[in-house]
């Protein structure tokens, strides 16, 4: 089951965390701090599952995923959005931009890691 | 406009103080013929020369360039056209005539629109605050994803037995950086609160003209070139400053001084009074550049500040003192002998020069009751009166009437340290505090106190972090 996961996330030590729990469970891990550079290696390079959070320099995450489901090559890549904000109308706004799941920070690494096996399985 | 005003205004200035064509261009460093150019209009000016004219001319650079009334003017004309308030029978053309002829009306009419304006976007930034404010939700984002990675981080050392030690240890350095950032964000949260509880403040108008005045930094010069000016009509140097103040007060306007009132005691109402009766322009200059209403009482609050800064200025002139301070290291005991025993005196003048060379201080006057009746100089060294509630800052234990000088490191609820020096007044109740940081007072003989063990002072014990205080009079609902 594990694939290549593509972690898009400006906080260097939440990537570091990610980076090392997923490989530990046999993902090949790869990372992005910056919404725009993310969608230029999506395109090149489209993972498995995509972790994606909202708050992002460059382009937002909602903005990213949009654009995501505009292209017919990423329209159904799985997508787990990161938020920190944890309102209902951020809820609404990533699920009708297309997340497959959503996440609220603070999160327990377990619920992260069980949510990207269930993305890629 | 401008450069008509300003050319105009630098010839009437410099003949109504006696100051010749050739001086006033050696003094900023331009040549006479230059000046002439500037003065006729036939040349702009701006910028530092500018500035360096005004100085010299203790006049702002507002009053000079003409930039005030052409504010008035833009005021004037918002007001006309507000939607709100405007009327079809303002005449946008007769704006000039109105200013030129009831300046005093215009300015009211502007402060009138300005208070009423700012009470309407108050009124909607509150209400609108927490539901939509961008700077707050992006501070609260920042907070929960650096607990995020925190927890995850810790997650990950406590569950998981078989690291690498060079990961473990990049975990470890990856918690303290985190946790590092989550409390500079926990403060930046703190102080951003801080600033609403403050803009509630604002109806207070001893706290707003004491921010009002932390905010001109600048004015300090303008005071003193005024103070230096009216001294100068007084008294030679070495000449008797109470019996000049004596002669120039006319017996009307001298005020009722107590006979057994000391010597500074004496001088100091004295000169009060005489710079109240002759009010220099410089005041009325600042006065003019506030929005505060003349009628209100934080105008009164201002202008009777600006009175005393004069008159302190008048009694310590700012050379002197300054000179002094630095040949004795800003020794207070030394300054204060200096200035006949007026610890008062000595602490306001070095809280009003900190731009021009004295330490960067805090000034509190704290009545019989502990109650802080005034605040001056860098007031970010010291911004809240509440702070001083705690028994242990040392202004609480100078008592009345005492001679000697309390100093103490003391540390605040966040761990910051300050150095604190009190003492109490020869007559009254009230006594005096300088608060200082290690930078401010380096180049002072206190410098050496900041090797002692601090003192924990706190806001009010309910919600202070020094649990094992021996001032404690009820618990903290804050728990380690």
């Amino acid at each position: 089951m594990p694939g290549r996961v593509l972690i898009v996330e400006d906080e260097p030590n939440i990537v570091e965390s990610l980076t090392f729990l997923l490989s530990r469970e046999g993902f090949d891990v790869t990372s992005h701090g910056n919404g725009v550079t993310a969608f230029d290696a999506l395109l090149v390079d489209p993972p498995d599952v995509l972790v994606l959070d909202v708050m992002l320099p460059g382009l937002n995450g909602f903005d990213l995923l949009r654009r995501l489901r505009g292209n017919p090559a990423l329209a159904s890549l799985p997508v787990l959005m990161l938020t920190a904000k944890g309102q209902k109308r951020d809820r609404e706004v990533a699920e009708a931009c297309g997340a497959n799941l959503f996440m609220i920070k603070p999160f327990s690494n377990a619920d992260v890691v069980a949510a990207v096996k269930r993305l890629a399985g | 406009m401008a450069r008509t005003i300003t050319g105009m205004m630098i010839r009437e200035r410099r003949r109504e103080l006696g100051i010749k064509q050739v001086e006033l261009a050696r003094r900023v460093g331009i040549s006479a013929s230059y000046l002439n150019l500037i003065e006729r209009n036939k040349r702009g000016i701006g910028g530092a020369l500018l500035g360096a004219i005004g100085r010299e001319l203790s006049l702002t650079v507002d009053q000079l360039d003409g930039s005030a009334e052409r504010r008035l003017r833009a005021s004037l004309l918002e007001l006309a056209n507000d939607p709100e308030l405007g009327d079809p029978e303002m005449d946008p053309a007769a704006v000039d005539e109105f200013i030129a002829r009831f300046p005093g009306w215009a300015r009211g009419a502007t402060r009138a629109h300005q208070r009423y304006a700012e009470a309407a976007a108050d009124a909607e930034s509150l209400s609108d605050r927490l539901a939509h404010d961008p700077a707050l939700a992006e501070a609260i984002h920042e907070m929960l994803t650096e607990i995020t990675a925190l927890r995850s981080t810790a997650e990950i050392l406590a569950t998981t037995a078989d690291i690498d030690p060079a990961q473990r240890h990049r975990f470890e350095y990856n918690m303290m950086d985190q946790s590092t950032r989550l409390s500079v964000t926990g403060s930046s949260l703190a102080r951003y609160f801080d600033r609403i509880a403050g803009d509630r403040r604002r109806r207070n108008p001893q706290g707003d003209a004491e921010d009002l005045l932390d905010r001109r930094g600048d004015i300090s010069l303008s005071l003193d070139a005024a103070a230096e000016r009216l001294r100068a009509t007084l008294i030679e140097d070495g000449g008797d400053l109470e019996a000049a103040l004596r002669a120039a007060l006319p017996r009307a306007l001298r005020p009722n001084i107590d006979v057994q009132a000391a010597r500074n005691e004496r001088v100091a109402m004295l000169t009060n009074a005489l710079v109240a009766e002759r009010m220099p322009p410089e005041i009325g200059a600042i006065l003019d550049s506030t929005d505060a209403a003349t009628d209100s009482p934080m105008y009164a609050i201002v202008r009777n500040e600006l009175v005393g800064r004069v008159a302190d200025a008048i009694r310590l002139p700012a050379a002197g003192f300054l000179e002094l301070g630095r040949r004795v290291h800003w020794n207070f005991e030394d300054l204060i002998r200096a200035a006949d025993d007026d610890s008062a005196l000595v602490f306001r003048r070095t809280a009003a020069l900190f731009a021009r060379g004295a330490p960067r201080a805090t000034h509190l006057v704290v009545d019989a009751s502990g109650r802080v009746l005034r605040r001056r100089g860098a007031l970010d060294l010291m911004p809240r009166a509440r702070d001083i509630d705690c028994p242990n800052w040392p202004v609480h234990h100078v008592g009345p009437f005492g001679s000697r000088l309390l100093i103490t490191i003391v540390m605040l609820s966040g761990s910051e340290r300050r150095l604190a020096i009190a003492g109490s007044r020869r007559r009254g109740m009230a006594a005096d505090m300088l608060i200082l940081d290690q930078a401010s007072s380096a180049d002072t003989v206190y410098a050496v106190h900041w090797q002692e063990t601090p003192a924990p002072v706190g806001s009010t014990c309910r919600i202070c972090i020094h649990q094992d205080c021996d001032s404690r009079r009820e618990a903290s609902v804050i728990t380690h």
